[in-house]
């Protein structure tokens, strides 16, 4: 009987130790074959890509054991947001999603998140992600803006490096063949705008001149336009007053901003064309030499001095404080909150290996991948100067005629997906102009914007009824009054019509969920 | 002559309506059902099963929102202009091309009136914006050159009814001209020949023989369009619409394509769609009634 | 030929008014058919003149020159052209047999008057017209997606295989078909199968013929379904190519994105691609329009 004891305790000592080398065996990574993944995103810049010839992708595979399957969705709000919901409803879900919402926002994937349709990132940051722990879990305000309702955070975001987004541009050669300066209030301003318009500042004989644009964004009219409203203390939609949610077109002030916009637009010194334009105004009628005041993203706008400058030597497109209508200090709420609103990425539920997934979510956001993500790769399209990392003419004169972000797009870089953008690619990406004015605003015009804030599923339908009501009418109200089909003052019929359609509700959630974000 | 009547059909004719009977069940008839939707809060990634009930709820909301008013007047907006615009232009195009004495010269204009039905909406819509474009098109190009201002006639809210309705009348005239043709085409000429002994002037023959002997055609004609207006043709007025002037050009059909399909807002959509379709209904069988108490006419069936 | 105003008497003089009527009549007829052809004329203009004439606004009646091919090279480098052309011929031509194919067989059981399953199968068939279009939007798009048919061709060819109308149309024209032909084939020991095809369709060539014009037109300018149901480029038809290249010059922008270059050729090529899509449909019009007027006197005449 002892002897049979000895034997089975022998073998289970084999067995057992045989099992332990077996599992510290398999404790070492053992090289496998990469994982697969799908990835659905949406493309940065209308260009075609070939995701297998960009090094910098090649590299980031090679480093996380991946293997990515990229389906590009153009980025016009149309076409994105019904591909999305198509590819939701047809429940087939790639294993990576890149998606935002029309004009920016995740609601929707956070909505889905709950329903399932995405994994919640939490855990798996905490246990496998030290680099998205550190800027995403252990920072209050990005953590915040990307917990959804229920608790969970559904995706990885792309976190931007400045603030200042857009503002207040004019030409500084026109304002020298003028003879005036810079406005400081709306009232210079319409002056300018009038001598812009009358006294032929682009010297061609003809009166063709547009004093004032603002590209819109696509139903959005007031996109730039609405920054007069700061003017006036007005807002063009949730707007904080002491603790208390309010909602900027219901306000006595809003209709001074209106008064103000339909005074310049009934004299033509606004684009007569801004509900219409299509194509990219902008760059059109800059170009054109035609405009010149306009309210718009800083980097881009401050490029075109490079680009114009090369057939119109004498432009020169600088910066300006925010006019001051009734407040007697200039401000704006305009600025992008490090969690950008157009970009981020999410894992699918089909996703067959979510360790590996978040692991690659991880390297993007470690220094190494914010270099490829932003930078590409070495000797190639970036070279280190001073321990800094600086582009090659590869990206800043491009030899294919593509622009400095198309340049980028095309390297691999700068994609919506969860990746964080450098300081170092703002520096390059904007020139000193567009820096300057950066700077200037950060320091002394931004304020606080509304807070991000998200619903419960209760909420949201709420919202979606009568919210939706609520901005139509203010959206096509706001237009007729500016168009000179309405006056100013009776847009007051247009807030009793708001509150008509259940503004009291609205803004009671609003004010219930801001409430919960200030409890925590 | 075998006329024994068999007891069991030819299987085979059965066979043959196999495929229309699968067609209409998977793609119409289950469809049909899934009006339910409207009564839940659907979500596609729940599935019908599990997605939570609603009853009446987004009727409700639809029905007391700013959007009821304003789709349903502007379905019926388009819809009446066209009954008091574009339903007379194809029966005076039929009496004018019926009057050409040369058949070549007939035939030319025939062909001409005809070619825009064929053309894709998709174009037609596309060169129309572009006519109408206010720096570049030819209509404001020509306003220019009288002195006048450029109007932006697509951002105007005013004008999309008239913009719709002319350019309607520019694509379908000439082919809903046929139907008043054949009609004209089935007068017994020797009515005209016994008039015109009576010494009867050409207005005297349109009024006596021509109007009252098409008249049946063309009542039949205007009782069907009645019955259509609801479905305001839904692809071309999508194609001609844009978000500045929605106020005035979204019909029902369009909301509800831009609440379901681009909002995905599918319970909500489905009940738009539903009152659409019990709306266009009532329509039908009320103008369907009323032709059938008319005695020359034909009914539907 | 009647006409209007009474037939024309040879010799018969007639009175000065009905000539100065007439003229008229012709005048009116001809201005109309000018507005009617001006826009084509403008796009056929447009798309042989430079992209720099376009953009200056200087087509108006005619091409400017110096004549340029320019937007149809652009146009046919364009592999979403060449990719849409394909897509719209694949929908049309499988689309319309498909077509025609279910609805002649549907239509045959449905014109025999001994079938006993008459009554009930055309009202199966005609209860489903009471439905519009709008109210089954919505559902149609779901079952599709349920079916996993989304993103494929096949959804398009077999979501709308036939039309209820076209089918109760085509049973009227077989019903003209005189029932003795019928029972002479069924005393020769004929099946179904054979008397349609050997009897019925034969004798039927003007009514496929026509309704198969009306099904193919459909299929070929059809837009609405094909941008819904699909989303991958390479299965669009040639009319959601086109719309989108209309549409992207009209939108608006977002963020940051570099200039505009396109901005000119975009016009050029707009023109190009919409002479392209619609050339085909000119040009076998002239033979359609004998069978579309026959078709439709057919057609209203049996109500």
């Amino acid at each position: 009987m002892s002897k049979k004891l000895l034997v089975v305790l022998l073998v289970a000592l084999f067995v057992g130790s045989a099992f332990l080398a077996c599992k510290k065996e398999a404790a070492t990574p053992v090289a496998t074959e990469p994982t697969a993944l799908s990835v659905w995103a949406v493309i940065a810049a209308e260009i075609p890509l070939v995701p297998e010839e960009i090094a910098a992708w090649n590299v980031i595979e090679r480093k996380t054991n991946t293997n990515l399957n990229w389906n590009f969705v153009s980025s016009l709000s149309e076409v994105k947001d019904q591909q999305f919901n198509l590819m939701v409803a047809s429940g087939d879900i790639p294993d990576i999603v890149a998606y935002y919402e029309k004009s920016g926002g995740h609601t929707t994937v956070m909505k889905l998140g709950s329903e399932g349709a995405f994994v919640p990132l939490e855990n798996l940051i905490a246990q496998h992600a030290p680099n998205l722990q550190k800027r995403i879990l252990n920072d209050p305000a990005v953590r915040e803006a990307v917990t959804a309702p229920d608790g969970h955070i559904y995706h990885v975001p792309m976190l931007s490096a400045l603030s200042a987004a857009r503002g207040w541009f004019i030409r500084d050669d026109w304002l020298a063949k003028v003879g005036m300066q810079k406005p400081k209030t709306t009232e210079e301003l319409y002056r300018v705008l009038v001598a812009f318009r009358d006294m032929d500042p682009n010297g061609n004989g003809k009166k063709d001149e547009i004093p004032m644009l603002a590209r819109r964004r696509g139903e959005d009219w007031a996109y730039n336009l609405g920054a007069l409203a700061y003017a006036f203390n007005a807002d063009v939609d949730f707007v904080l007053r002491d603790g208390k949610v309010a909602y900027g077109p219901a306000e006595p002030q809003y209709r001074d901003y209106l008064a103000y916009i339909a005074r310049l637009y009934g004299e033509k010194l606004i684009d007569q064309e801004i509900l219409t334009r299509g194509g990219n105004p902008r760059d059109a009628l800059l170009s054109q030499n035609v405009a010149g005041v306009l309210h718009d993203w800083f980097a881009s706008t401050a490029d075109l001095n490079t680009t114009i400058g090369k057939t119109l030597p004498d432009f020169k497109l600088t910066h300006f404080a925010p006019p001051m209508g009734t407040v007697n200090k200039p401000f704006t709420r305009i600025q992008q909150s490090l969690v950008r609103a157009d970009g981020g990425w999410s894992i699918s539920v089909r996703n067959p290996d979510p360790v590996a997934t978040i692991k690659l979510m991880d390297f993007i956001y470690s220094d190494e991948g914010i270099i490829l993500t932003n930078f590409g790769v070495e000797g190639q399209t970036y070279t280190m100067n001073n321990g800094k990392p600086q582009y090659l003419a590869a990206i800043t004169a491009n030899p294919n005629g593509m622009g400095m972000h198309e340049s980028l797009v095309s390297n691999g870089a700068q994609w919506k997906i969860g990746m964080v953008q450098s300081i170092d690619y703002e520096r390059q990406f904007a020139n000193a102009i567009a820096t300057e004015a950066r700077l200037d605003y950060m320091q002394n015009y931004i304020v606080p914007a509304f807070p991000l804030l998200s619903f419960t599923a209760e909420e949201a339908e709420t919202l979606k009824d009568k919210l939706s009501q609520i901005r139509t009418l203010t959206n096509e109200m706001s237009a007729r009054v500016m168009v000179g089909a309405m006056s100013a003052a009776d847009f007051a019929n247009t807030v009793s019509e708001m509150q008509k359609v259940g503004l009291a509700d609205v803004l009671k959630i609003y004010q219930t969920a801001y409430d919960r974000t200030i409890r925590k | 002559m075998r006329r024994a009547k068999s007891l069991h059909d030819d299987p085979a004719l059965w066979i043959m309506l196999i495929p229309v009977i699968l067609y209409l069940l998977l793609f119409r008839y289950i469809p049909i059902s899934g009006v339910l939707i409207a009564l839940k809060r659907f979500s596609p990634f729940l599935g019908f099963l599990k997605s939570p009930w609603n009853g009446l709820e987004y009727f409700r909301q639809f029905f007391s929102s700013i959007y009821f008013e304003r789709v349903l007047r502007n379905t019926l907006v388009l819809g009446g202009y066209y009954l008091a615009f574009a339903f007379p232009v194809p029966i005076i195009l039929a009496l004018m091309l019926n009057s050409v004495r040369k058949p070549r010269l007939k035939k030319a204009f025939q062909t001409v009136t005809l070619l825009p039905h064929f053309v894709s909406f998709v174009v037609i819509a596309g060169i129309a914006i572009n006519l109408l474009s206010p720096r570049t098109g030819v209509v404001n190009l020509f306003r220019q050159s009288i002195g006048l201002e450029p109007i932006f006639f697509m951002q105007q809210q005013g004008f999309f009814p008239f913009i719709y309705t002319f350019i309607r009348i520019f694509k379908e005239s000439g082919y809903e001209a046929i139907v008043y043709l054949a009609a004209l085409t089935a007068i017994d000429p020797t009515l005209y020949e016994a008039a015109e002994v009576d010494g009867a002037g050409r207005w005297r023959q349109l009024t006596a023989i021509t109007l009252p002997s098409i008249m049946p055609t063309i009542v039949l004609m205007f009782l069907v369009r009645i019955g259509n207006i609801v479905s305001v043709s839904f692809e071309e007025v999508l194609l001609l619409q844009n978000d500045v002037i929605l106020e005035t050009s979204e019909v029902i059909s369009t909301f509800v394509y831009r609440r379901g399909l681009l909002g995905a807002d599918y319970s909500y959509a489905t009940a738009v769609g539903l009152f659409e379709t019990v709306f266009a209904l009532i329509l039908v069988v009320s103008s369907n009634s009323i032709a059938r108490r008319f005695k020359n006419a034909a009914s539907l069936w | 030929m009647p006409h209007l105003f009474g037939k024309r008497h040879k010799g018969i003089r007639r009175s000065t008014g009905a000539v100065v009527g007439d003229f008229f009549i012709t005048l009116g007829l001809a201005a109309i058919c000018a507005i009617m052809l001006y826009p084509f004329i403008y796009v056929l203009s447009a798309a042989i003149s430079s992209p720099e004439a376009i953009r200056a606004n200087s087509v108006v009646f005619g091409p400017v020159k110096p004549f340029s091919l320019e937007a149809y090279r652009l146009v046919f480098g364009d592999s979403r052209i060449w990719i849409g052309y394909a897509n719209t011929l694949y929908y049309a031509v499988f689309g319309t047999a498909l077509n025609l194919a279910v609805t002649v067989l549907a239509a045959y059981p449905l014109s025999r008057r001994r079938f006993r399953g008459r009554k009930v199968m055309n009202l199966f068939v005609s209860i489903t017209m009471f439905i519009s279009a709008t109210g089954m939007m919505i559902p149609l798009f779901l079952v599709v997606k349920s079916l996993g048919l989304l993103d494929t061709r096949a959804s398009l060819l077999l979501a709308f295989a036939a039309s209820p109308f076209f089918i109760i149309l085509m049973r009227s024209f077989f019903e003209t078909i005189p029932e003795e032909l019928f029972e002479v084939a069924r005393l020769d020991g004929a099946s179904e199968w054979t008397i349609l095809l050997r009897v019925v369709l034969p004798m039927s060539g003007a009514a496929l013929a026509t309704i198969g014009l009306y099904y193919l037109i459909n299929r070929w300018n059809g837009y609405f379904w094909a941008m819904v149901l699909i989303t991958d480029p390479n299965k669009h038809p040639l009319q959601v190519v086109l719309r989108q290249l209309i549409v992207v010059a009209q939108m608006g922008e977002e963020l940051d994105v570099s200039i505009d270059r396109a901005g000119t050729t975009a016009e050029a090529i707009k023109y190009a691609t919409i002479v392209v899509s619609t050339l085909p449909i000119a040009l076998i019009y002239p033979f359609l329009q004998k069978f579309f007027v026959k078709g439709i006197t057919l057609g209203s005449i049996k109500g």
